[in-house]
């Protein structure tokens, strides 16, 4: 072929846009997707690409972007509490599957030494695909899928080792080229104390400029840079940016910098995904059908049976094993890795790494199927029968019940007087300055344009129950609601209004709770007049409350009248007849104590 | 608000329209200049009906004499006063284990109400005598270990002449002289 780079990606791109709707519509997931057009385009389909190499290796960043966006949602102390499924179940993890797994090679007749690296290789699970299947199904606050996330986590660090193990194992001497592993210790120490003030004052002097792109850039050059650091200290540059993402997780502009990531990720990631597709050896699986498929076979077998026993031992409970071993059943694509080095090293000759590698993409490919299975037959079966079981769901302040919409004057008072309660809101607001000065104090904050359906998802909308619409703009407040109605019907909202005009709009949207800003406090005000002036304090509230309750009254009542009429005037003027309108009908409302009582009524 | 360090009688008075009120404020007025008696006005001080329980706890706890005042509405108290003895009477402090600080403290209910004191019997028109009526705030002092003085009533409240007013206005007066062994005349 003699096109180049950029045809590629033409190419890429067209086949999924092609094949990703198609096989989301049949049901079978983009993942599938993503792997057959990479199948078909690759050396062995078509033969359409003209450099796998370099598109695998910009592909890889898809899975950092993934990696780094797992690590803004953990905050580090959640982190810290998975510790135990972490170098627990991990540990045993690897050692029990690449134990069984090299047995079986070594049954098979491989050398002993081989037969690990074999082992080690099919123990690994695909961080790509059940990272991102983690995600799409918010399984990460589960305890399966925080144990599956862990058990990836671990295998992403158990990495390191074996591969500078591999020489030894190959009976090579060692050449002294890798960074030592106490300089790698050091540096991401280093990065977890400095990281994390460095990064927030560049973030917030970036973000000071209010020029959007230049933040993007900012948040690539983030995770980009991390990544490029790990690499040349020979740690899995996933690892790395995950590293980025959790030092990050605690701060302000975490959502802004998820939401633009997130695309740049899901290119990326399908562009992985056509990768590992194009590895697939096509002529190797059609010479030899019946091995491979007795390797993949075996494989997913001890890897489910292992993974559900692990699931057992460590509690985790009977509705959520099954999803918990197959997420994690696919060998990964640090497999391809280790297989290409054994090859190289001559523990394995190329015949057999492409028998291997072939049933490594085909495991891969397995995922999506079993998914597909679980979904259709078990998950209903399980759920029948695992009513009583109580929900293994981990407690964690990730989905905020209340989201606050602007932290003005209005939001501010309403975050306070909850969070004096216990309960800490996820705010939104677009001011860096005041959001830092806030922060000191304890609040949740989070910067970004609340009009912003990604922002709104992104800080939780989906699950949180009430949403304060506190923005004093007018028009934006309304778009909010536009947005937070049309896409998430479950949400009450509690909205400030600026005027009665304003008022109106949101009656018109059925706004159950709106309350002009002003409104509260002027009455109280005008109480405090009254009683100046001599009235009783009782006497005063309660004219203060009936001057309330009839202005309310009031409005209802002019909003039926008024939606005819403001077509036709002006809005300056439909203000001051709304004023005038209630300047009459306020005279009603004198002061008036009750009537007292009958002292002789009829015997 | 504070504390005041020389008074012995605590006057709680709870009517939501004192001013309008002829028989409370002659009440009021009758004993306000009593040394060592602080008016305690309900309604004024929670217009908006939130109780400041602790100050009001503090308050009670440094009087020996508690007075309530109040017109009688419905057969029972307002609902202010009746807000207060929620709020306030807590377990554990007024009543309960432990609840000893109202333990031994004089209590007088004094009341204006509107219907003649004959209504107030089998045969009236009310059909029950005041002592029924009168059972939710006897029993509440009894709980409370506090001891109970006779209620002072004025019956024909909203009818009264002046002179009947004042009159019931010294009535109350010498009867805290005579609860309290003359300190407060
Ligand atoms: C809402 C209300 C309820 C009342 N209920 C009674 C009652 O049940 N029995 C009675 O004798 N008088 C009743 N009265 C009359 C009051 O007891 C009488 O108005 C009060 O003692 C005198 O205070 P005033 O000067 O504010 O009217 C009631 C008065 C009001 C305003």
């Amino acid at each position: 072929m003699s096109h180049g780079f950029l045809t590629d990606i033409v190419l890429l791109l067209a086949a999924g846009v092609l094949f990703v709707p198609m096989f989301k519509r049949i049901g079978l997931g983009s993942v599938l997707g993503y792997l057959v057009a990479g199948v078909l385009l690759g050396p062995w389909g078509f033969g359409l690409i003209a450099e796998p190499e370099r598109m695998a290796h910009v592909s890889e960043l898809g899975v950092v972007f993934l990696l780094f966006i797992i690590g803004l949602e953990l905050e580090p102390k959640r982190l810290w509490a998975w510790r135990m499924p972490i170098f627990g179940m991990g540990t045993l993890q690897v050692l029990i599957v690449s134990g069984l797994v090299a047995i079986c090679a070594r049954l098979f007749g491989l050398p002993w030494n081989a037969a690990i690296v074999v082992g080690v290789a099919a123990a690994t699970s695909s961080t790509a695909i059940a990272t991102q299947i983690l995600r799409e199904r918010n399984l990460l606050n589960t305890k399966g899928g925080s144990s599956a996330f862990s058990i990836l986590l671990f295998q992403d660090i158990a990495v390191l080792p074996v591969l500078a193990l591999l020489p030894h194992l190959a009976g090579q001497a060692a050449e002294k080229k890798g960074v030592s592993p106490w300089i790698i210790l050091l540096v991401i120490a280093g990065i977890m104390l400095a990281g994390r003030i460095v990064l927030r004052h560049a973030l917030r002097i970036v973000a000071g400029a209010h020029l959007r792109e230049v933040f993007t850039a900012m948040s690539l050059l983030v995770v980009v840079g991390m990544a490029a650091l790990m690499e040349e200290l020979g740690v899995s540059m996933a690892l790395g940016a995950f590293v980025a993402g959790v030092l990050l997780a605690t701060s302000e502009y975490r959502h802004a910098i998820e939401m633009d990531i997130e695309p740049f990720k899901g290119i990326l990631l399908g562009l992985f995904f056509v990768t590992v597709g194009m590895a697939v050896d096509l002529t190797t699986i059609a010479h030899q059908p019946g091995t491979v498929a007795g390797i993949v076979a075996s494989l997913l077998l001890i890897k489910l049976v292992v993974h559900f026993a692990l699931a057992r031992a460590f509690n985790i409970s009977l509705k959520e094993r099954p999803l918990f071993a197959i997420l994690i059943s696919q060998v990964g694509e640090f497999a391809f890795v280790l297989l290409g080095s054994a090859q190289v090293m001559k523990m394995i000759d190329p015949e057999q790494t492409a028998l291997l590698s072939a049933s490594v993409a085909l495991s891969m490919a397995s995922t999506p199927l079993l998914l597909l299975f679980y979904d259709r037959w078990l998950a209903p079966k399980l759920a029948a029968m695992t009513i009583k079981q109580p929900e293994g769901a981990e407690v964690h302040n990730d989905h905020p019940e209340v989201l606050i919409a602007g932290f003005g004057r209005v939001g501010q008072i309403i975050g306070r007087m909850l969070y004096a309660n216990g309960i800490t809101a996820t705010v939104l607001d677009h001011d860096p300055d005041q959001i830092e000065l806030l922060r000191r104090f304890g609040f949740k904050i989070y910067y970004g344009d609340a009009t912003r359906l990604d922002l709104l998802e992104a800080a939780g909308a989906a699950t949180a129950k009430v949403l304060v619409v506190a923005v004093d703009d007018q028009e934006d407040s309304l778009e909010i609601i536009d947005l937070a109605q049309q896409h998430f019907p479950h949400l009450q909202l509690v909205s400030r209004a600026r005027n009665v005009g304003h008022v109106y709009e949101l009656i018109d949207r059925d706004i159950t709770f709106w309350e002009r800003e002003t409104f509260e406090s002027s009455l109280r005000m005008s109480t405090e007049v009254l009683k100046t002036i001599g009235w009783e304090p009782y006497s005063a509230v309660r004219a203060s409350n009936k001057f309330r309750e009839h202005n309310i009254r009031m409005i209802y009542n002019l909003h039926a009248v008024r939606n005819d009429e403001t077509k036709l005037t002006s809005a300056a003027r439909q203000a001051r007849v709304d004023l005038e309108n209630m300047f009459n009908g306020e005279r009603e409302t004198l002061k008036s104590n009750p009537d007292g009582w009958d002292v002789q009524p009829e015997p | 608000m504070k504390i005041p360090d020389d008074s012995s009688v605590l006057f709680l008075i709870a009517h939501p329209y004192l001013q309008d009120s002829r028989s409370n404020r002659a009440v009021v007025e009758a004993v306000a200049d009593l040394p060592g008696l602080t008016v305690h006005p309900l309604y004024d001080l929670y217009p908006y009906f939130h109780i400041d329980t602790r100050f009001e706890r503090d308050l009670l706890a440094a009087h020996d004499t508690i007075v309530v005042q109040h017109p009688f509405y419905w057969y029972a108290m307002p609902s202010l006063m009746r807000h207060w003895v929620s709020e306030v009477l807590q377990p554990g402090w007024a009543y309960g284990p432990g609840g000893d600080k109202l333990k031994d403290k004089n209590f007088l209910v004094s009341m204006t109400v509107g219907g003649p004191e004959d209504s107030y019997s089998a045969q009236g028109y009310n059909r029950f005598p005041m002592e029924t009526f009168l059972a939710p705030w006897n029993q509440t002092a009894h709980l409370c270990q506090m001891k109970w003085h006779e209620p002072v009533i004025l019956y024909n409240s909203i009818v009264a002449q002046e002179d009947q007013l004042r009159e019931h206005g010294q009535r109350v007066r010498q009867k805290l002289a005579q609860m309290t062994g003359g300190s407060a005349q």
